[in-house]
């Protein structure tokens, strides 16, 4: 099974190497076998046997720390699952388009990297993995951006993310020292805690590193530029996936290394957090810019994730798990939308766009149920358990600041209903007259994307079980070095 | 258990039909929508029997989340109240569902209409049925999601959009009041089980009247139903909250027949009644909701006194009575404002669809001033209309009689200051709703010659939930005749809803009103609607038009413009959230976000500008470093060591 | 050769050192410049036998042996990059030679 892992970086090689006419063809059938695979990993996964599926120990690269050590828990097979969805809809996304077999190497070895970063057990090979996915997207997003100032908004980004990633290795390096241990692998580095100034240090690297990526407040100021001007299917890698990097990252080499809790530090997070919950949401009122909506929006959900994180409670890691899953299905059926309109009417201004609905019923139909899925908190949709128990764990730790996050059920029902009136309610606009059909495919894709959304509503508790395992982990350990 | 399960999943099952299928059904899919709910119905009515017989039971599903100790179990409690709720949601979601057959006949989205009723049906029966707090939630969201969805139903009129998002969004405020609530249930309690709540309460309302401490703090409760009366006040349209429920009569009429009127804004009323034993436990909000409701019960009439849309009138007197029923409540007379509730869902929902049924016979006219004289030309609608304005003003012996006197014999009791005021209220009330009927109806035809061409009595799938609704509009007394009128058949339902849990667990009222005292009050009532309605009736009928249209000034001119509440929420609210958005996204991403990702790239640019100096490609340079580098590397090896 | 003194041919070889390196740092002339490294190799190569002898090893000697060859191998390279270099640009003066700047 521990194939599965290597699987990715196999097929980006021959995708590299493909000639163009195959490649989209090769490229579908091969995420959407892995998409299925992954579900298969996940229907079978045993909550009670921690790492029971895919776990590889080999020691290489004896003297650096690093180890080949993998292995997907509860929390990861998730995610494994999601970066498999993803990566599907990415080249579903593409199908319609003309991109070379470079795009799709790329895409698959973005894949391979962010299956890497959520098994790895070694902070090493984790830093290994993290940095390897930041190279495709960059290629990507430049590449096949589009926009004034390219090359400055990239180099930016990149830049950006990779002094962030500097910190991740400089609080590994620090743990390494300083607990004198000089191993890398976690089941190592759990036997030894830090302490003081040092256990300072290493959060708030750890914290600036992972910020960086999911983005907390302030530090998102990359994002909004860069999914601006990235292609579709970049701007779903990163915010689909690449930003659950982030999340899980604090979740998997921050949250267990709290020794003290640091309750200073954890109240300041949830602060950023949640002022960035609400500001993007307000900023999100407002916006023209489709794409834009979709940043602000994101860094309004992920704010209340990372909010939920620090809460440090059982339902709040569950809350955490389920609303990591839900975002990224959820953000990848908004921006496919948001494809969709783009590429049907060659624009994705609201103030251009008007009375979808006459044109397209059913693709507003979907869009409605993708939407009210996104809109926090709508019981039967997969957008209210994971929202409930976060607002739950915030509102337990704090109850203003819980009111605060909760804001942002009114701000977010605002804000994604404004699209949805402009864009598909009314009078049919100039742009919107000459709406090409919405293709077969596309709905059928979007279909699955809204039918997720009902069903993870209707029945969440299949993911909960999964990652309650994870959840308890991380609780018991909390309690238990609090104690 | 199945007769449950029935209930719930035949709207459900009407739901996904008509949505799939909606187009190639045609005019099927009413019927089938219909026959839908009508199943509902009929298993709601042997449920309801087996409440009588069995008393309160629980159904449960399926469990639907699973969080340490909090146990989310999708089940569904049945009880008095809530069989009682669910007879008239499904009684009058059949009836108006029937009716809209014929009024959605010339519609091209019929199926898709079918398809969002029979899922508010569905939302609404999981709100009363639901066994906790998330169950409630569920539906409180659905119904406010069916709500936004019908309100918005003609997508094509950006207004209309507006209106329907305005009210999801209001309502949202008054959600984030019932999810804090809700949070502070677990956070204090650990359940969320309205039993086991009830049960909490119970103890400390039994350890309060023995003069003891309870087990929780006073102001834990009264933060508990000070939320839920937040989300009360989102759903049920009370001050600051009410502005969307006028709004929302964009929507098709028999819409705001049925969820703006008679199901979904009751849903206030509902939460209160089945948390009563909390509510108890927490005076000042109950003061509040007194106040509130009182304030909303006047603002609402006297708004309602000066609009000329006919559908306008009716939202208005629908937020003025539900500020009826909540200052019902707030003196404690719980099943008083569920008697107000059912009839006021008669009535009200009667008015509606004759309303509708007006404006379908004025092809689409909304406006009273440019009605008159109908009553020869849509006798039907003219009579059953009528029976609805009887009974709304309370005329004697009418449902809103009985049900507004049992209001008002409480509120006497509780303190006759409060029983003025809403007296004045129902004074006014009488006064705006004999307007809307006198203008409709009498005087002479004041529309258009097109118009009148049209004028004709609407079909029989119209007019059968009419007479119905009428029927039950003159008779709904009979379910809670007062003492003096009744002699054993009275108080049925109050009885009979006392059962349930959360009032079963109440002190009970010590002090009541004598016999004469009650008289006195109810020939006060009668006395008023007597002198009020004809005095009304008699000044609109002589009303001519130039009389009609002469523009307003002074108090009539704010009331005509809603007293300007909604530009006040405008300015006060929405305004500066716009500019907040815009300031957010100009200023501060530019001016404080920006600097850091800069200041990262800026930092890097400075110290390679710095370093590539040194970089000059000229040798002698680099030997120079080298011998300097040495140097200094040779000295302090020297000085060190 | 114990009648010299060790410490005297330490101050000779840190004096060729010294010209080297200043002949180095002040000239322009490449070849010249070679001239100067060669010297400061000899110094070096100077202060190896030096020791050697002073200590009793043989190591130093080998070094010297080896050194000597690098040098000279340095200087046919060297001789020939000039050449080369004289022929492309038509000087041989060090501070034209600076297209290789950051």
């Amino acid at each position: 099974m521990q194939l599965i892992l290597i699987l990715p970086l196999i097929v980006a090689l021959v995708a590299f190497f493909m000639p163009n006419k195959l490649v989209k063809e090769f490229s579908l059938a091969f995420s959407g076998s892995f998409f299925l695979l992954s579900l298969y990993v996940l229907f079978k996964y045993d909550p009670l046997n921690y790492y029971n599926f895919i776990y590889y120990n080999e020691t290489f690269l004896v003297g650096t720390g690093g180890s080949l050590h993998i292995g997907l828990d509860s929390i990861g097979v998730m995610m494994f699952a999601l970066t498999n969805f993803v990566i599907f809809y990415v080249n579903i996304m593409a199908w319609e388009k003309t991109y070379t077999r470079s795009f799709y190497g790329c895409v698959f070895l973005m894949q391979f990297a962010l299956i890497g970063v959520f098994a790895s057990l070694n902070a090493i090979l984790f830093y290994f993995f993290w940095e390897l996915a930041l190279l495709p997207i960059y290629y990507i997003v430049y590449k096949w951006g589009n926009g004034k100032e390219l090359n400055k908004t990239f180099v930016r980004f990149f830049i950006y993310t990779f002094v962030g990633s500097l910190f991740i290795l400089a609080a590994f390096i620090l743990f390494a020292v300083e607990t004198k241990s000089g191993s890398f692998e976690i089941t190592e580095m759990a036997k030894n805690s830090l302490t003081g100034k040092t256990q300072i240090l290493y959060t708030i690297f750890l914290l600036i590193g992972f910020g960086v990526k999911i983005p907390i407040f302030p530090l998102h100021s990359w994002q909004p530029s860069t999914y601006r001007k990235a292609p579709a299917e970049g701007t779903v890698l990163l915010s689909g996936i690449m930003l659950k990097m982030g999340l899980f990252g604090l979740l998997r080499w921050l949250v267990p290394f709290q020794d003290d809790a640091l309750p200073i530090i954890q109240k300041v997070v949830i602060i950023l957090a949640i002022i960035g919950t609400v500001y993007g949401a307000i900023i999100a009122l407002r916006r023209n810019d489709l794409k834009l909506i979709a940043a602000f929006s994101s860094l309004s959900h992920v704010g209340l994730i990372t909010a939920g994180i620090f809460a440090y409670k059982f339902v709040g890691f569950q809350g955490v798990a389920f609303q990591m899953l839900v975002h990224g299905i959820n953000i990848v059926g908004i921006l496919y939308i948001f494809d969709i309109i783009e590429r049907s009417t060659g624009t994705r201004y609201l103030s251009d766009l008007g009375g979808i609905s006459s044109k397209s019923p059913l693709f507003s139909a979907l869009t409605l149920i993708i939407i009210i899925g996104t809109i926090a908190v709508t019981p039967l949709t997969n957008g209210f358990p994971g929202e409930f128990l976060l607002l739950m764990s915030v509102f337990l730790y704090n109850p203003i600041l819980g009111i605060l996050a909760g804001s942002t059920i009114i701000l977010g029902a605002a804000y994604l209903l404004r699209v949805y009136q402009r864009a598909f309610m009314g009078e049919v606009s100039e742009h919107v007259s000459n709406f090409k059909a919405v293709s077969a495919f596309d709905l059928t894709a979007l279909g699955f994307i809204a039918l997720l959304v009902l069903v993870l509503g209707i029945y969440p508790q299949f993911i909960l079980d999964i990652s309650a395992n994870g959840s308890q982990y991380l609780t018991n350990l909390l309690e238990l070095k609090n104690n | 258990m199945i007769l449950a399960k029935i209930l719930i999943l035949s709207p459900i099952v009407g739901f996904l039909i008509n949505l799939i299928l909606g187009k190639k059904l045609g005019k099927a899919s009413g019927i089938l929508g219909t026959v839908a709910v009508l199943i509902s119905f009929i298993c709601a009515i042997f449920m309801y029997q087996k409440v009588v017989s069995d008393g309160a039971y629980e159904v449960p599903f399926f469990t639907w989340m699973h969080i340490s100790t909090l146990h989310i179990g999708f089940s569904l409690w049945v009880d008095e109240l809530s069989s009682w709720m669910m007879l008239i949601i499904t009684g009058i979601g059949t009836l108006i569902h029937l009716y809209s057959i014929g009024y959605m006949s010339h519609d091209k989205g019929i199926g898709r209409f079918f398809a969002y009723l029979n899922l508010f049906i569905f939302s609404m029966l999981m709100l009363v049925l639901g066994g906790n707090f998330i169950m409630l939630f569920v539906g409180w969201e659905g119904v406010g999601l069916c709500s936004y969805l019908l309100i918005g139903f003609w997508f094509k009129n950006v207004e209309y959009g507006h209106a329907a998002r305005k009210a999801f969004i209001m309502n949202r405020i008054g959600d984030l009041g019932l999810l804090m609530g809700l949070f502070l249930c677990i956070q204090n309690f650990g359940t969320i089980n309205f039993n086991e709540i009830n049960s909490i309460a119970a103890g400390d309302l039994a350890l309060k009247a023995s003069g003891q401490l309870g087990l929780y703090q006073p102001y834990i409760y009264t933060a508990i139903t000070l939320c839920l009366f937040i989300g009360a006040m989102g759903k049920s349209a009370q001050i600051p909250l009410y502005t969307w429920l006028p709004d929302a009569m964009a929507g098709p009429t028999p819409v705001s027949a049925l969820i703006h009127a008679a199901t979904m804004v009751t849903a206030g009323i509902y939460l209160v009644v089945r948390n009563a034993a909390l509510f108890e436990l927490a005076p000042f909000t109950l003061n509040t909701i007194l106040v509130i409701g009182m304030a909303t019960s006047i603002l609402g009439a006297m708004i309602g006194l000066f609009q000329n849309d006919i559908k306008k009138v009716l939202a208005y007197s629908t937020v003025s009575q539900l500020g009826l029923m909540f200052v019902a409540l707030g003196v404690g007379a719980y099943t008083s404002a569920m008697f107000h509730l059912t009839t006021h869902a008669f009535f009200k929902a009667l008015l509606f669809l004759g309303a509708g049924s007006v404006i379908h016979a004025m092809s689409g006219e909304q406006d009273i001033l440019r009605m008159g004289g109908l009553r020869n030309k849509i006798k039907l609608t003219h009579l059953t209309f009528a029976i609805g304005t009887l009974a709304i003003i309370g005329a004697p012996f009418m449902s809103g009689f009985f049900s507004k006197d049992e209001i008002l014999e409480k509120l006497y009791n509780h303190s006759p200051v409060v029983w003025g005021f809403a007296l004045a209220s129902a004074a006014i009330t009488i006064i705006y709703m004999v307007r809307v009927y006198t203008l409709t109806f009498w005087g002479k035809f004041r529309g258009s010659q097109e118009q009148e061409s049209h004028l004709h009595e609407s079909p029989s799938s119209m007019t059968l939930p009419l007479i119905i609704l009428a029927i039950f509009s003159i008779f709904g007394g009979l379910f809670n005749l007062p003492h003096i009128l009744g002699g054993g058949l009275s108080q049925k339902m109050a009885y009979w809803l006392s059962n349930i849990n959360s009032l079963k667990v109440l002190p009970p009222h010590t002090s009541h009103l004598s016999h004469s005292t009650e008289i006195m009050l109810m020939l006060i009532a009668t006395a008023v609607v007597l002198v009020l309605g004809s005095f009304a009736f008699l000044k609109f009928k002589k009303q001519t038009n130039d009389q009609l249209v002469k523009p307003r000034f002074g108090f009539s001119l704010w009331g005509e413009k809603k007293f300007y509440v909604d530009e006040l929420y405008h300015n006060l609210v929405v305004k500066p959230m716009e500019s907040m958005s815009d300031f957010c996204f100009y200023y501060v991403e530019h001016y404080f976000i920006q600097p850091i990702v800069f200041g990262s790239t800026r930092l890097f640019y400075g110290v390679g500008q710095l370093l590539r100096t040194a970089q000059n490609g000229n040798i002698e340079y680099y030997l120079a470093y080298i011998a300097v580098a040495v140097v200094i590397i040779l000295t302090s090896i020297l000085f060190v060591f | 050769m114990n009648l010299i003194g060790f410490e005297n041919y330490l101050w000779l070889a840190s004096a060729l050192f010294c010209i080297g390196l200043l002949g180095a740092l002040v000239r322009r002339n490449v070849i010249i410049l070679l001239m100067c490294i060669e010297l400061m190799l000899n110094a070096s190569n100077l202060l190896l036998v030096v020791f050697a002898k002073m200590f009793g090893q043989m190591n130093g000697h080998i070094f010297v042996f080896f050194s000597m060859l690098v040098a000279a191998a340095e200087v046919a390279v060297g001789l020939a990059l000039i050449v080369l270099i004289y022929r492309k640009f038509k000087t041989i003066d060090s501070s034209f030679l600076d297209n290789l700047k950051g």
